[in-house]
């Protein structure tokens, strides 16, 4: 069984797959996802040690085989044949870097794009995959949309998470949500936290002061 | 052929279970618990105690009661997270020849390997008196973020328990195993996987019964342990501040904080408050001192925040390299015991902005995909299957100790890829392949996995001679590396089997003295 469906994905990629001609990019993924249950090495992990080597390249050469065509699919194909928008990607190559913009109808011709991102989803008014910049938090930071602010900066983190800004906003806002729900221990430790990391951060200190004030 | 068994080996308390019509059941033990504490004790006259009668001798037994081991297999005692963690041990912790760290019970060297096997063969044990057969194949599941030698170690630990180890399982994967099985449709997961010593967070998507993991990060040194020690020098600070006695230096005082820091922090994952009673602690020169005094959830909140800051960093880089925003997560599931916690869980849920998905049992869901995975590798589940990743870079060493990336973190496996190098010396006849995996820019950061040469090559300048390596990386994360000169095709392969520093007639002796 191996054996010959190892000759079949060499001679006859798309035919070993059972497509028909100029299959759909999902056709193509159902294909492969079918074949990897039946072909995934773990079913013959209780195997003798040469079957279990085989499995392997059998599973290398589908995996080849369903990137090959599923490309070749892509580029000769409209905007219709393109897999469902922002399911789960394939294996196929990563999106391109900063590529994350995608209209929900697609123009026509060659797509560059090996795999649809994520979805455009939105939260908050915000196209989570144009991800904003710190000015736009700050600016529901002081419009006290507390969830989306998080929202966005964790995405920030996402694209870089040592930014020191980013995380000191992150304390803010966690200070400040603190502070609402009268957790002031919380709160301070939250604020001072954010300040150490930007001790130019003035929300911080705004609250800090208020925080104390209100105390004594 | 025989069953195969499912293991959740643990850094705290492990946990086995079968397929049976389809279904993963959790089995208990002898003595009634669906989980075992991963704890091996050796008595003075010589006999093995493992599991809950190991737990009971921490106080009387610290010296010879290991717990943790988990954190030191297939690890350095150079490096510094373990020594850092060796310090605070109460058994000792020593270096072999190698490196690796070992055990020192009363003047005997214990590998990790060999006192994870007495836990093994426990759980083997469970398997054998409820299914009424013996068992000798199991899959056994470990951090994604362990790396080779660690993986290796616990096959080894397998085998001197007796057990032939048929897969090597990802414990966030297994646990995503267990909950897909039952919920099939479509959906895209964050697992995140707190235990006694590990995190692990996955994201991974169910598309028509096809399970794949698109990303997986981690830290091997943050678990439930680090809390409890948070706790315990809570305690032994203020206790010290009062009395002006360090517990910590008394062994049998410092298991009982042990023990008592723990029960607090699981009580207050339900309470708010919870009292810490432990008389006669000390002694003092007017008389016995007794620790009484009451912890608020807040209190260990506060001092533990350090900890918690520190999930952050590999969520955002996990849903980085799973190129995904946390809105494009449909749900998290939360495994490991620690996740009880409510800071815990509110910070997963801060980090994915999605509710928590309830009616999972963090403690036993990853024994349970173990047992889901046997039954996809004896084809009792046809109509699911696992597609992993490896967690690490793997490459070769360059000039100036640079990495150079041939199979990058996060690929899905099997998989296969190539990279040519060129020679560095004028009529250089030889390259030396070294074998590296980790995320370091500088080989030598990062953990050697081998090295091999390819000899012969054509005299010719510098750079003019050219070699191509290929890294193939198997389902189960061996990698066999070929490498060939371009043009004359003289070539060189070497399959890389990460070594945990036991020979095979040392798993053998010692599977055998287990045994007996």
């Amino acid at each position: 069984m191996l054996t010959a469906m190892h000759d079949r994905l060499a001679r006859d990629p798309s035919s070993a797959l059972g497509l028909v001609a100029n299959a759909t990019v999902d056709e193509i993924r159902a294909a492969f996802l079918q074949l990897a249950k039946q072909y995934h090495p773990v079913r013959f992990g209780r195997m003798a040690v040469d079957i279990q080597r085989l499995s392997n390249e059998v599973f290398l050469a589908l995996r080849v085989a369903h990137d090959t065509l599923a490309k070749a699919a892509r580029r000769s194909s409209g905007p219709m044949a393109t897999t469902r928008g922002g399911a789960p990607g394939g294996s196929g190559a990563p999106p391109p870097p900063g590529g994350l913009k995608l209209p929900a109808s697609r123009p026509s011709g060659p797509q560059p794009v090996a795999r649809p991102p994520n979805p455009v989803r939105r939260t908050g008014g915000y196209p989570v995959v144009i991800p904003p910049d710190e000015a736009v938090v700050v600016d529901l930071l002081q419009r006290q949309q507390w969830d989306q602010a998080r929202t966005v900066l964790h995405q920030l983190l996402a694209r870089d998470p040592n930014a020191k800004r980013v995380r000191a906003l992150m304390c803010y806002a966690r200070g400040r949500e603190a502070q609402l729900e009268r957790r002031l221990d919380d709160a301070r430790v939250e604020l001072q936290e954010a300040l150490g990391l930007d001790p130019d951060l003035q929300l911080a200190k705004t609250a800090l002061t208020e925080l104390f004030t209100r105390r004594t | 052929m025989g069953r195969v068994i499912g293991i959740d080996l643990g850094t705290t308390n492990s946990c086995v279970a079968v397929l049976e019509a389809e279904e993963p059941t959790v089995i208990h033990n002898q003595e009634g618990g669906r989980t075992t504490p991963s704890m091996v004790s050796w008595n003075i006259d010589g006999d093995v105690v493992v599991g809950a009668a190991s737990k009971r001798q921490m106080v009387t037994n610290p010296l010879r009661t290991v717990f943790g081991v988990k954190r030191l297999i297939g690890r350095k005692l150079h490096d510094r997270e373990v020594q850092v963690l060796a310090a605070r041990l109460p058994y000792p912790v020593v270096a072999t020849k190698n490196g690796d760290a070992w055990v020192d019970i009363a003047g005997t060297l214990r590998s990790p390997q060999e006192i994870s096997a007495h836990v093994l063969a426990k759980m083997k044990r469970v398997a054998e008196d409820y299914l009424g057969e013996p068992v000798f194949e199991a899959v056994v599941t470990v951090p994604a973020y362990f790396d080779d030698v660690q993986r290796q170690a616990t096959k080894d630990a397998g085998a001197i328990a007796g057990l032939t180890v048929r897969a090597i399982l990802n414990e966030p994967t297994a646990a995503a195993l267990a909950y897909g099985a039952q919920h099939q449709h479509n959906q895209r997961l964050a697992v995140f996987d707190l235990g006694g010593g590990t995190f692990d967070i996955s994201i991974l998507t169910i598309e028509n019964g096809v399970f794949e993991v698109l990303a997986t990060n981690g830290d091997t040194s943050l678990g439930g342990d680090d809390f409890d020690r948070v706790i315990i020098d809570l305690l032994a600070d203020e206790f010290l501040a009062e009395h002006g006695i360090n517990l910590r230096n008394d062994s049998v005082a410092l298991q009982r904080l042990k023990e008592a820091a723990e029960r607090a922090k699981i009580e207050l994952s339900s309470a708010m408050t919870t009292d810490v009673n432990l008389p006669f602690i000390a002694a003092s020169p007017s008389g016995p001192v007794h620790l009484v005094r009451e912890l608020e959830r807040g209190q260990i909140e506060r001092a533990c925040r350090h900890l918690v800051d520190r999930l952050d960093a590999p969520c955002h880089k996990c849903l980085a390299d799973a190129h995904c925003t946390p809105a494009d997560i449909d749900q998290i599931l939360l495994v490991g015991g620690m996740t009880r916690m409510p800071i815990i869980e509110e910070r997963a849920v801060q980090i994915f902005g999605k509710p928590a998905c309830k009616g999972v049992n963090p403690d036993e869901i990853v024994a349970m995909g173990a047992a889901v995975h046997s039954g996809i590798m004896g084809g009792e589940l046809q109509e699911i299957v696992l597609l992993d990743v490896t967690p690490h870079n793997m490459g070769v060493k360059v000039a100036g100790d640079r990495m150079s990336v041939v199979i990058s973190a996060n690929t899905s496996i099997p998989t296969r890829a190539k990279k040519i190098f060129a020679t560095t010396e004028d009529n250089q006849t030889y390259v030396a392949i070294e074998i590296y995996q980790g995320e370091n820019e500088l080989a030598s950061r990062n953990r050697r996995l081998g090295r091999f040469i390819l000899g012969d090559l054509k005299p010719a300048p510098r750079g003019a001679t050219k070699v191509e390596v290929s890294f193939t990386m198997d389902a189960d994360g061996i990698l066999e590396i070929t490498a060939a000169e371009i043009g004359t095709g003289r070539a060189a392969s070497v399959q890389i089997e990460a070594s945990s520093g036991l020979t095979a007639e040392e798993i053998q002796r010692l599977g055998q003295r287990l045994g007996a």
